[in-house]
């Protein structure tokens, strides 16, 4: 059986002069799975994704892809899109489509024929003859996209890929990137749009001036590292709440609170205190957003 | 700081094991490089109107002389002729002239029409044959030297020849006196040395205009890379060097392509004027210079890629550039200034920079062997690759640097730590 493609990055370390752009960064991309990378401005995003692909040298740590070394043949069959975007202005789309996808190993012909397929995809099969720069900036991104895509690449890196994108370029591409996970593809994608992180990704990893301060299933990141809080509404007042020992109360408004049970508080005993007081509406977890969790996690 | 990793999919999705295609290693993908640079330049229409207009220049300047200013073309006159044997005379003088006079024979009734025509400048002068013999020419306000010379030498010949067989003589001796008394003879009968020149010269010029042509073209599409910042792209497939080899490359194709083109329009040029004779010295002289123009041009543009990747904008170039336009600049005008065989002539045909211009030149003036050729192609050869090894690594260290402007010092750095 052949070795899972798993993208494994150990104690990556990488300096620029005095600063320590990467400390120590370790984190695994997992196959048919979509990974959000978040992160403020300057945490190492984009330094992490150069390291993986070649393009910076690491000062410490390994990177595997597939339980082997990333070779010149395994970068080839990456592929990245850089958050700094880029092609050829005066270049007619498909000859620098066909051109990336023969410069990553694929014969002429093959290249062809999965550019055509891929512009037809995003909305360009009539634009294939047009130099890039003759496209709007919202084309030229779907060019982008489908020169990080034309040679079937085996692992996705992907650097803000949605930034700049309209709702509904947001959705087609997002729709790309569920279709090749699903076909076992690994997707590695940064992004500031936590909420769109939080809709799409299987996995998170959050990184803060150059270290990893979480990283795991996005649904386990939310329920476990975040502490337990609930919401209750109870007829006519919450104030009482403010009494019960050992309870945290975050905000109390006429009868609606948010309150935090301690690590070992029990919620069942909580609903009975309140229904002794009156009648209870409303009691529920609630569950952090990605966004709170990021700063908290950033703090 | 812990790691939580997650576990391999379990959705059922078939785990796709990475697809092993082999690795498009350096040589193919800088024949890629090659190959796009050359394809984008020669769709290039700038590029294109720029060569037909120096191949046009190159035509028109070997041709155009030799129509205008040739002294092989006849000189032609109109002549108005009155009298009998004014015609025969006109037509005696063009074929003694052996090519360079073209008479036309205008007949006139008498003396006052012939002078009419030339008044009225319809002829250049007017031939009037006397029935005693005599012979007047008639012109404007002069008549043309060389016709006049033409006219008495031809009369003039028949008349002695008529007197001598009067008196005698044979036809041999008749013969010996006609001839021309003094003969010419000249040692050097080629007319070489001059275009011998000329060729040197048009081909420094050519270097010249080549080097800093396809130079800037090489730094420009460097720089066009990391400005547009496709080259993040690039460097992320393709080995650095794959670049590096195959910019220089294709460029060098274009070059020598244009070159190639120039030369073959240059002969073209001389055989449709009728100059087939200079062929054979303009050629020889061109397969030497082809060869030190393909391993000077070589040498130096790795240093122009080099320049590319320094600039963060095209309009960064002008200054990282600027050493190399004074490497090329200096020792043209050095070669350009120094011709004559000599001491420094010899020294420069073997200074790397100035080589593929001195070089040349002194092969075509037969003063340098073929083994000096050779010693000094070695030497261009060994500061080509002393210079690649130097631009490789100032390219190294530049090309990711797409913020600003680098330094030379900066590069080299650069390279060593990433």
């Amino acid at each position: 059986m052949s070795p899972s493609p798993v993208l494994e990055l150990t104690g990556i370390t990488r300096r620029f002069g005095d600063v320590t752009a990467l400390d120590d960064v370790s984190f695994t991309v997992s196959p048919g799975r979509l990974t959000g990378f978040v992160g403020a401005n300057g945490a190492g995003k984009t330094t992490t994704m150069r390291v993986v692909l070649g393009i910076t040298r690491p000062d410490a740590g390994t990177v595997r892809w597939a339980g082997g070394e990333v070779d010149l043949a395994a970068r080839q069959s990456f592929g990245y899109m850089p958050e700094e975007r880029g092609l050829y202005p005066k270049m007619p789309v498909l000859a620098q489509l066909v051109f990336l996808g023969q410069l990553y190993g694929l014969p002429e012909a093959v290249a062809r024929s999965s550019a055509l397929e891929l512009l037809e995809r995003v909305g360009l099969g009539d634009r294939a003859g047009d130099r890039l720069d003759s496209l709007s900036l919202g084309n030229q991104q779907r060019v982008q996209v489908a020169a990080s895509l034309v040679h079937d690449p085996v692992l996705l890196l992907l650097d803000e890929p949605f930034s700049g994108l309209d709702p509904v370029a947001v959705d087609a591409l997002a729709g790309l990137l569920r279709e090749r996970a699903a076909r076992g593809v690994p997707v590695l994608f940064s992004s500031h749009q936590l909420e769109l992180v939080e809709q799409l990704c299987d996995d998170v990893v959050i990184l803060d001036h150059g270290r990893v301060v979480a990283a795991g299933r996005a649904s386990d990141l939310r329920t476990a590292s975040a502490p337990r809080r609930y919401r209750l509404v109870v007829e006519p007042d919450a104030g009482f709440l403010r009494e019960v020992p050992g309870l945290t109360v975050l905000d109390v408004d006429g009868p609606a609170a948010l309150v935090e049970l301690p690590d070992d508080g029990d919620e069942q005993l909580l609903l009975r205190r309140a229904l002794a007081h009156g009648p209870v509406r409303e009691l529920r977890p609630v569950v952090p957003t990605l966004a709170q969790i990021f700063r908290e996690a950033v703090r | 700081m812990s790691t939580l990793t997650t576990p391999p999919a379990t959705d059922g999705a078939a785990a796709a094991s990475p697809a092993r295609r082999p690795a498009l290693t350096t040589a193919p993908a800088a024949r890629l490089v090659a190959a796009r640079e050359i394809a984008v330049r020669l769709r290039d229409r700038a590029f294109l109107i720029s060569t037909a207009v120096t191949l046009a220049i190159i035509a028109a300047s070997i041709i155009v002389p030799t129509v205008f200013f040739s002294g092989d073309g006849p000189q032609e006159y109109r002549v108005a002729a009155v009298g009998q044997a004014a015609p025969a005379v006109l037509e005696d003088a063009a074929a003694a002239s052996d090519g360079a006079l073209a008479l036309e024979a205008v007949p006139a009734d008498d003396v006052a029409a012939a002078q009419d025509l030339v008044t009225s400048g319809e002829v250049d002068a007017a031939l009037v044959a006397g029935p005693d013999g005599s012979l007047e020419l008639v012109g404007d306000d002069s008549t043309p030297d060389d016709l006049l010379d033409a006219l008495n030498g031809v009369v003039s010949a028949e008349r002695s020849s008529a007197v001598l067989a009067e008196l005698g003589a044979s036809d041999a001796q008749v013969r010996a006196l006609a001839d021309d008394p003094v003969t010419t003879r000249v040692l050097d009968d080629s007319g070489t040395e001059l275009v011998v020149t000329l060729v040197a010269l048009v081909f420094a010029f050519l270097f010249f205009f080549t080097v800093f042509g396809f130079g800037y073209q090489i730094a420009q599409s460097v720089t066009e890379e990391k400005q547009s910042r496709v080259v993040e792209l690039l460097v992320a497939a393709v080995p650095v060097r794959a670049l590096l080899v195959g910019k220089v490359a294709g460029n060098t194709l274009l070059a020598v392509g244009q070159i190639v083109l120039i030369v073959a329009v240059g002969l073209l040029g001389l055989a449709a004027s009728g100059q087939g004779d200079l062929i054979g010295t303009v050629a020889g002289a061109s397969g030497w210079f082809l060869v030190f123009f393909l391993l000077g041009f070589t040498m130096l543009s790795t240093l122009w890629a080099a320049a590319g990747a320094m600039a963060a904008r095209i309009e960064d170039l002008q200054s990282t550039t600027l050493p190399l336009q004074m490497l090329v600049m200096a020792p043209f005008f050095v070669a350009v200034y120094v011709t004559e065989p000599g001491r420094w002539l010899t020294l420069l045909s073997y200074v790397p920079f100035t080589a593929p211009l001195s070089m040349p030149r002194r092969l075509l003036l037969g003063d340098a062997a073929w083994w000096e050729a050779l010693l000094a192609a070695g030497i261009i050869a060994a500061t080509t690759a002393v210079l690649v090894a130097i631009a490789s690594r100032l390219y190294r260290g530049s090309l990711m640097r797409t913020g600003s402007k680098t330094s030379m010092k900066q590069a080299w750095r650069a390279s060593v730590e990433d």
